[in-house]
């Protein structure tokens, strides 16, 4: 009896994770470069009270077992790694990047993380940084002198001087990693992420080669949530959970039903 | 004719409909869960004392097992590469430390070596072993044909048993096949590459059953206690004073 109302709780937090996760999404929904995430569940162990194929009698076996089951659990919660739509901002620094691919960003303790978000500013030094000031790796410094910066779709930084404006002056390449299964990067917040075991090791190149996207400079990558799906999900988990709280309830009349016998 | 079968049968009443309410409990708790599929409670009237003349007992009734419930369940759409859904017959065969296993829950993920395994680690087996995608963007077709950057990449094959029935539930959405049933390739059964199959749970159906088992329990609940009402008076009766 009480595992029913346990099974039915199961039920309850299931749907109480989808909610979480539905709600992230939607404060993302105008995170540049953010990706969506999902709850995957799994049932928990079945109990056999009668198993498939146990003999009745010598002759006879039972022919459907009675599996009793204990409900479900969170199994993962992973990225969706669609691409986001690609809007134009007319920032020369904002950097969308088209098809798979991450930017190489270093963190201050050395490590490098990368992300999508290509909302790139320039620091006191001149370097190409994130909003949160983490520089691009391979750095790339732009002279104090540029009058405009200009990024190739396949990763060239050139910026033309003041005083001589016909002529590039070369700065570098913006290089992308990516990884074959990005659903297995750790999120740490601001939009980066950091290489785990299960992501495998990044493969780094110029934008266009090996898989990689290529750059769209003045465009950014909106989030990939759409908020209309989000919103037909949290329907649909709201409606579960209320189904399973009356199971809980049923559960619970039942033994006071139980408890007025004596 | 003793007053006991009656109440015993009664009895055994509220203990099909408790269990009943587990059943529908799982069934619920899993209603967002891809690929499950609900389980129903089998019962039977059991005759006890039949033949007595008097009737007596027929209320009687036992548990004899599960069924589950194998009906196609809606196909959603999620655009992710990694979702690949059933429609029709067939099962996703997967290796487990404990041999090979099945299932239809099709939220893939990758490891960095390339095996599609499910969310808990079990890699995905077809006829010719297990598969692993190659780099790059993937489509699988509905025969299963995986088709990488470079052309053709393997194969996902579906299977089934004669009786489904016979298969073993087990947790983290997989169904274990007894020794002595036999494995074959799933005939019509296909493959949506973006899609997953929803839980063939009905809310409806499962908030009517939770209505009926809640009622019928009560029922027998009072039919106890009338026979402990009617007992009270038998013990009472030729007393004097």
């Amino acid at each position: 009896m009480t595992t029913a109302l346990s099974t039915a709780a199961t039920g309850m937090e299931a749907q109480q994770t989808i909610v979480d996760v539905i709600a992230n999404n939607l404060a993302n929904v105008n995170t540049t470069g953010f990706k969506k995430s999902r709850v995957d569940f799994q049932d928990l162990l079945y109990q056999d009270a009668r198993n498939v194929g146990s003999a009745v009698t010598a002759e006879n076996d039972v022919p459907t077992g009675t599996q009793i089951g204990h409900g479900v659990r969170t199994a993962a919660v992973y990225k969706i790694n669609t691409i986001g739509d690609i809007n134009r901002t007319g920032n020369e620094l904002d950097i969308a990047i088209e098809g798979d691919g991450f930017f190489q960003v270093r963190m201050p303790d050395g490590e490098t993380a990368y992300t999508r978000a290509g909302a790139l500013k320039k620091d006191g030094e001149g370097r190409l940084v994130t909003s949160d000031g983490y520089p691009l790796e391979p750095e790339i410094v732009i002279p104090e002198n540029a009058t405009e910066v200009v990024v190739g779709k396949d990763g060239t930084v050139q910026a033309f001087l003041e005083g001589a404006a016909n002529e590039a002056t070369d700065l570098g390449t913006i290089e992308l990693a990516r990884f074959s299964n990005p659903a297995g990067l750790k999120s740490i917040g601001n939009n980066l992420h950091l290489e785990t075991p299960s992501s495998g090791g990044a493969i780094v190149n110029i934008p266009g080669e090996a898989g990689l996207g290529t750059l769209a400079q003045e465009f950014l990558e909106d989030s990939n949530v759409s908020t209309m799906q989000e919103m037909v999900n949290m329907i649909s988990a709201q409606r579960a959970y209320e189904i399973n709280s009356k199971a809980v309830k049923t559960a619970d009349e039942m033994l006071q039903m139980t408890n007025q016998l004596a | 004719m003793s007053m006991f079968s009656g109440i015993g049968g009664a009895m055994s009443g509220a203990t099909v409909e408790m269990t009943r309410l587990q059943v529908l409990s799982n069934n619920l708790a899993n209603i967002n869960n891809a690929g499950f599929k609900q389980e129903r409670l089998l019962f039977e009237a059991e005759l006890d004392n039949a033949g007595g003349g008097m009737g007596e007992g027929i209320n009687k009734r036992s548990i004899t097992g599960t069924h589950t419930d194998f009906t196609q369940g809606a196909l959603q759409y999620t655009g992710r590469e990694l979702d690949v859904a059933i429609k029709g017959d067939g099962f996703f065969k997967v290796a487990t430390d404990d041999g090979f296993a099945y299932t239809r829950h099709g939220s893939f993920v990758l490891q960095p070596d390339g095996a599609l395994v499910t969310p808990g680690g079990h890699q995905v087996v077809g006829e010719t072993g297990p598969v692993t995608l190659p780099d790059g963007e993937v489509s699988i077709s509905e025969e299963g044909e995986i088709l990488g950057p470079n052309g053709p990449a393997g194969q996902i094959d579906l299977y089934t048993v004669a009786d489904r029935q016979q298969l073993e539930k087990e947790a983290e959405n997989l169904w274990r096949r007894p020794d002595d049933v036999a494995e074959e390739l799933a005939q019509d059964g296909s493959l949506h590459q973006g899609q997953l199959e929803s839980a063939n749970v009905s809310a409806i159906k499962m908030t009517t059953e939770l209505i009926e088992a809640g009622r019928s329990f009560e029922s027998f609940q009072k039919a106890i206690k009338a026979y402990d009402k009617v007992a009270e008076k038998t013990n009472t009766v030729g007393r004097i004073g």
